[in-house]
């Protein structure tokens, strides 16, 4: 009996022992989920002119250029094909009064829905870049963006300089992922008004879409 | 974990996005697309005058000059070329402008038209009570001619000149020949002695183009 009781009070000792100690393991395990790949998703606006063949190059150019034309298709001396949506005449160049209609196709080669949001135009070097011939052209130039595919709304409509200032804010446009040519006209009207000030001037200009995730 | 440990780091959790929301600025996925390089060639609109066609294409402007004329004298004939030296297609119409006839009594130059191709009324009326039959073919006759629609533009014995003042259209690098013709006839009286008549013709043009002007005839 007494030797029970001592057994238990060592016992007892000993657990209080181990308890008093601070320290003590536990039954553990670590399971890892390894691998976890986030890929971010792309936008990606890309764009090309909506000329009849697969030639990259501006939708505006004077004359049967064989690098922007090679095709010989809608130059600026001879009328557009009939039932043509775009092309146009100014036959000897641009005179006041005339109106040519071109277009480009944007495309959404990114992962994700791109909106396109706004549209800028700035002057290129290779042509006349300031004075009063310059300053009347880009006042005397109407421009009016449409966007065709499905929905004709009209994105701008306006004179030139209004869009050399930034970027300015158009219609929404919503592009998929992965999506098909979104297709945009660009109609070219010099005003009647102009005058000889813009005479046998040669007049260069960069179009830009902006686009940003949905 | 700890139920202590737990709560202080949600809170250190929430401090950080809420400094992340406070800070405002947050970059969206972006893209452009640009067509390059459009170009807008404007065209031109010139005309210019030479004496033979293959010459130089110089001024707008053909002078006239009648002196030294007594009656009978062979007409005097003058030929030149007027040419579209622009690159669009475009309407020339041709004017008389600074014309003065000068009578050999001393009384002074009388103004037929102006500089800017205005027919002086009172120049008129003086000149035909100055020189007797003037414009007429018994007198003194002057005539502008197109030689190439075979179209006589103006012959002052005329009772009207419908082509005067009328556009011809001429394409880019094309060209009308014009002929001026004066005579001063057998029969001119004495009223033309020492008469002295200068002036210009000037050919004006403008754009065919988007033009809605309708008097005008065309190049046959």
């Amino acid at each position: 009996m007494k030797k029970r009781l001592l057994a238990l009070a060592t016992t007892g000792l000993m657990s209080f022992g181990l308890l008093a100690g601070g320290t003590y393991a536990l039954f553990t395990s670590s399971a890892t989920n390894s691998n976890n790949t986030f890929a971010a998703g792309t936008i990606n606006l890309d764009q090309s002119r909506d000329s009849g063949d697969s030639v990259p190059g501006p939708m505006f150019y004077s004359s049967t250029n064989p690098v922007t034309n090679p095709a010989g298709l809608y130059p600026y001396d001879q009328p557009a094909p009939s039932g043509s949506v775009i092309g146009g005449e100014a036959i000897g160049g641009w005179a006041p009064g005339d109106k040519v209609t071109r277009a480009l196709n944007l495309q959404n080669t990114g992962s994700l829905v791109a909106r396109i949001t706004k549209l800028q135009a700035k002057v290129n070097s290779a042509g006349v870049t300031s004075g009063a011939a310059y300053t009347e052209f880009i006042n005397d130039m109407n421009i009016k963006v449409v966007y065709n595919t499905g929905t004709g709304v009209v994105l701008y409509n306006g004179p030139l300089s209004n869009l050399l200032n930034g970027w300015v804010t158009i219609p929404t446009m919503l592009a998929a992922g992965h999506s098909g040519p979104l297709n945009v006209s660009f109609e070219a009207t010099l005003d009647p008004s102009a005058d000889n000030t813009v005479e046998g001037q040669n007049f260069v200009f960069d179009f830009s879409f902006y686009a940003e995730q949905n | 974990m700890s139920l202590k440990k737990k709560l202080a780091m949600a809170v250190v959790t929430t401090t950080a996005g809420a400094a992340i929301m406070a800070a405002g600025s947050f970059a969206l996925f972006t893209s452009t697309a640009t067509n390059s390089a459009n170009t807008f060639a404007t065209g031109t609109v010139n005309v210019a005058l030479s004496p033979t066609v293959g010459g130089t294409y110089a001024s707008s402007m053909q002078s006239i000059n009648v002196t030294g004329a007594a009656p009978g004298d062979a007409a005097t004939v003058k030929t030149f070329f007027v040419k579209n030296t622009g690159s669009l297609s475009e309407y020339i119409m041709p004017k008389f402008v600074s014309c003065n006839v000068t009578p050999g009594d001393g009384t002074g130059a009388i103004n037929l038209y102006d500089a800017a191709g205005v027919l002086n009324s009172n120049g008129l009326s003086s000149a035909l009570t100055k020189f007797t039959g003037f414009g007429t073919a018994a007198a003194f006759e002057f005539k502008v001619e197109d030689l190439t629609t075979g179209q006589t533009l103006y012959d002052t014995a005329a009772t009207s000149n419908p082509l005067w003042g009328q556009y011809l259209e001429v394409a880019p690098g094309s060209t009308d020949e014009i002929q001026l013709t004066y005579q001063l006839a057998s029969t001119a009286n004495n009223t033309y002695q020492g008469m002295n008549y200068t002036g210009s013709i000037e050919f004006d043009a403008v754009q065919s183009a988007n033009n809605t002007q309708t008097v005008r005839h065309a190049k046959i």
